[in-house]
């Protein structure tokens, strides 16, 4: 199978084709019936469908059977295990769409979506919407489908944001699983069943950069509903699926599930044509066999990268992280209402009396990989600094 | 950063589930060493400031006008410190 590139938009040329047929593609996606699991409103929905959605709806065009809703709307994954591959099948079949579609328009074949790295660095526009999304018309005149109004920032050609928006420290959470005890919250979010919208542990990809930049571009952006609608949701997503690739490629001790609740949960999709497939988590964990792979998936944190050592044939030992459970040790006695301004809260924390109670360390102990430091003051000796997690 | 983004469905009662929010976890190990380094680490009185992030003059009128001065927005349930 050849191997198509998912390339960088900021990198592409203005006038690059990709982008041409992308909104030629949505404008016609846009003109079928809300029922056509090939339309772009059938798209959205099956991200989610609400109130908000229907708002926006022409009366006069039905939609599809309940049963054919309860099976193939509202399937976005969030906060679980399931956010990162549930999103990639549901990239790779609306890419597959779009695809289609440019070859019944009269455009090439292999159409590949790109992808958005507003965390790049090197390029001082990154934090802004690529232009193609900007543009009120095409070079002929016509509407851009891909500038949609329905935006809080961005469409005024600034930054929508900043550093903190697009950070990509969550490449450093050591584990795929959030800890359930309390601890780190995974990279790719915690051990659920199928999980719509139910409220468990935000993941930390899934938290920052993707949830502070769907805010940020905000309104349909901001909704679970309305995003598909938004042509910048898939070229975002196509980013987050991207940095799972660069998680697994910075590390070789990141690695994904390998429980078969994970690789055997299965999801019901439409294909390029619209015929009605179910797809394995196993089956997506590589782009390559699904036919695409990413312009770059090199490690923009530049931390010590261990398969490149290794490959140059160096020994490298990996050391292993000691498994402690975490111990809770201080909370708020009372919910913490969050208002138009600052807002502080305080914690008493308690002498932990587990693993990392004072008593059953020896002084100038060094606890734990990474803690450095061996001096404290007395009422450290009680309380440990910490591995906290708030 | 906390990004609210799906905190408005899940807090929204379903047949699935109750719509209790969203759960945020952070490792907070830096600051409490940068807090120890420059002697402002007091165990018993750790402070946690939120902040609202900045928003446009036109959407943060809108939220203003939606809500009463001191009304929250938000709330976040409990704030809990782990150590491992």
């Amino acid at each position: 199978m050849a191997v198509r590139k998912r390339r960088d938009a900021w990198k592409l040329p203005v006038d690059d084709p990709t982008f041409l047929w992308y909104a030629k593609a949505v404008a016609e996606m846009q003109k079928r019936p809300i029922a056509d699991p090939t339309s772009w409103r059938y798209q959205a929905a099956i991200h989610d469908y609400d109130e908000d959605s229907e708002a926006l709806r022409d009366p006069n065009d039905p939609l599809p059977k309940k049963a054919e809703q309860n099976r193939y709307w509202r399937q976005c994954q969030h906060f679980t295990w399931y956010f990162l591959p549930w999103h990639r099948w549901f990239l790779l079949y609306f890419e597959e769409i779009v695809a289609a579609t440019v070859v019944k328009l009269g455009g090439p074949a292999g159409w590949s979506l790109p992808y958005w790295n507003y965390s790049d660095e090197s390029n001082r526009n990154a934090m802004k919407l690529p232009p193609a999304f900007i543009a009120e018309t095409l070079p002929d005149g016509t509407p851009n489908a891909l500038r949609v109004e329905n935006r809080l920032r961005g469409n005024d050609g600034k930054a929508v944001g900043d550093a903190r928006h697009s950070d990509l420290s969550c490449l450093r959470e050591p584990n795929y699983i959030a800890d359930p005890r309390g601890g780190g919250p995974g990279y790719g979010g915690p051990k659920t069943r199928f999980n719509h919208d139910s409220g468990t542990v935000v993941g930390a990809l899934e938290s920052t950069p993707h949830g502070a930049m769907h805010n940020r571009v905000g309104d349909w952006m901001a909704s679970f509903s309305l995003a598909g609608l938004d042509p910048i949701f898939w070229v975002h997503h196509a980013n987050i699926d991207r940095l799972w690739a660069v998680w697994r490629a910075r590390d070789s001790q990141h690695t994904d599930p390998t429980e078969s609740a994970w690789l055997k949960m299965s999801f019901p999709f439409h294909d390029g044509e619209g015929k009605k497939l179910s797809r394995t988590v196993h089956a997506v964990v590589d782009t390559t066999a699904l036919g695409y792979e990413y312009e770059d998936v090199s490690d923009p944190l530049g931390a010590a990268f261990i398969p490149a050592i290794a490959a140059a044939g160096a020994e490298v030992e990996v050391k292993k992280k000691k498994k402690v459970t975490p111990e809770m040790v201080g909370a708020t006695e009372t919910p913490v209402p969050l208002t138009n301004g600052p807002t502080t809260t305080h914690v008493a924390m308690t002498t932990p009396t587990g693993p990392r109670s004072p008593r059953r360390q020896p002084p100038r102990t060094k606890r734990r990989s990474g803690f450095t430091s061996t001096s404290r003051t007395s009422s450290a000796a009680e309380h440990p600094t910490p591995t906290p997690f708030i | 950063m906390l990004p609210l983004f799906g905190v408005r469905e899940a807090s929204r009662r379903t047949e699935a589930h109750a719509g209790d929010g969203l759960h945020y976890s952070f490792d907070i190990t830096e600051t409490a060493q940068q807090l120890q380094h420059i002697n402002d680490w007091d165990p018993e009185n750790l402070r946690i400031k939120f902040v609202p992030d900045d928003e446009p003059e036109q959407a943060r009128a809108a939220a203003m006008a939606a809500l009463a001065p001191d009304e929250p927005r938000f709330q976040v349930g409990r704030v809990s410190l782990y150590i491992a």
